[in-house]
């Protein structure tokens, strides 16, 4: 049996392509509605028991040309993270999301979003990333949306989704995995 | 007075806790419901409780007439509006109709700080269906303040080594890095342009 030919830099930029593709397709508000859309998420996870806190550790800063950038808890995150978003289970989470404004559309810059989790938990992170559009850059190896399996150096091809889809499956689907 | 600032996100999970079919009454001071404060929270109130916004703009009518309009007004929270240019006799006679006022909806009062005033004097028993609900409109305490910006700015620099001109100079050549942190790292210097 024969191995078909396989070209790994190409498949690596036909998914980057992919990536494109769906991220032009992602409709967003302006940012001041996305804002409010997450700080009413957080809200509501607060009020349901899922976290601790998180209204509260929102920020956002919005520049004369409607770019946008949103966080929740620090840029660069250390632990001990007091002002991160808690979770019961004791994993914390901290985002960030850029956005451009045209006064029309908005558009997906990049975002981060780092889950830190117990050390019992067998994995010390999860991290969710959309890099910056960079026309110089390895997609076989960074692939622009990616995710960190625990590892900087791991970068595994992630599907690019709306941010309070990320948001959702870091509360619901992938913290609840390493809770207690 | 004693005035408690909230922000409208606050305002709007209070209109929330209202049981349904209860009128609820609440005073928002601030120097004017411009139509910012007015589009905000309209938008606030469409996104938590899918509910939508009468504003009425009372400077011409008389206390019959706004209770008149209240009781065939189909919105469920109304904003009042424009009460400075009332008189004393006008708040007097609302505060005999009071009742008339019960229509199930939120009310919210907006006032300057004098009319304010005047309407807790001239209304008493409108003040005590008000009880606690007497708020000064905060700004939205989410927007960073310069201090906030400088300390991320101070963190990126540490972690990366980098000053704030070396990532401009960087990003201006098209070979920054392309983690999220560097397209972050613009918008907070305010040239988020040199993301491309």
């Amino acid at each position: 049996m024969s191995v078909r030919p396989w070209n790994p830099a190409g498949a690596a930029r036909a998914l980057e392509v992919r990536t494109a593709a769906d991220l032009g397709n992602i409709e967003l508000p302006a940012p001041h509605e996305c804002l409010r859309e997450i700080r009413l998420y957080l809200q509501r996870m607060t009020d349901t028991g899922r976290t601790k806190n998180g209204v509260h550790q929102l920020s956002s800063r919005t520049l004369e040309n409607g770019d946008s950038q949103i966080n929740a808890g620090p840029t660069i995150f250390r632990e001990p993270c007091s002002n991160c978003i808690q979770f019961l289970s004791g994993s914390q989470l901290s985002f960030g999301i850029t956005l451009r404004f045209d006064c029309a559309k908005t558009t997906l810059l990049a975002y981060r979003f780092y889950l830190c989790l117990l050390p019992r938990s067998g994995l010390r992170f999860v991290r969710i990333d959309l890099n910056a559009p960079n026309p110089n850059y390895d997609p076989l190896h960074v692939p622009r949306s990616h995710m960190h399996p625990g590892f900087e150096g791991v970068h595994i091809p992630f599907p690019v989704m709306r941010p309070m889809e990320i948001l959702d499956r870091m509360v619901h689907v992938i913290e609840p995995h390493f809770a207690p | 007075m004693n005035l408690k600032p909230a922000t409208i996100f606050e305002i709007v999970r209070l209109i929330d806790l209202q049981p349904p079919g209860q009128t609820g009454f609440c005073m928002l001071v601030s120097s004017s419901a411009g139509q910012e404060f007015i589009g905000d929270l309209r938008e606030e109130l469409e996104l938590q409780i899918a509910r939508s916004l009468g504003v009425m703009y009372v400077a011409e009518m008389t206390a019959d007439a706004l209770v008149d309009q209240l009781r065939t007004t189909e919105d469920s929270v109304v904003l009042l509006h424009g009460f400075g240019a009332w008189g004393d006799d006008q708040f007097i006679s609302l505060d005999v109709n009071r009742s008339r006022l019960e229509t199930g909806a939120f009310l919210l009062f907006s006032v300057d700080f004098r009319t304010a005033g005047r309407l807790l004097d001239d209304a008493p028993n409108i003040r005590s269906f008000l009880g606690p609900n007497i708020f000064v409109i905060a700004p939205d305490p989410s927007s960073m303040r310069p201090q906030e910006i400088a300390d991320r700015l101070n963190q990126l620099s540490m972690h990366y080594s980098l000053s704030d001109e070396e990532v401009l100079k960087r990003a201006a050549r098209g070979d920054l890095p392309p983690e999220p942190h560097f397209a972050e790292w613009l918008v907070l210097l305010g040239r988020s342009e040199l993301v491309r």
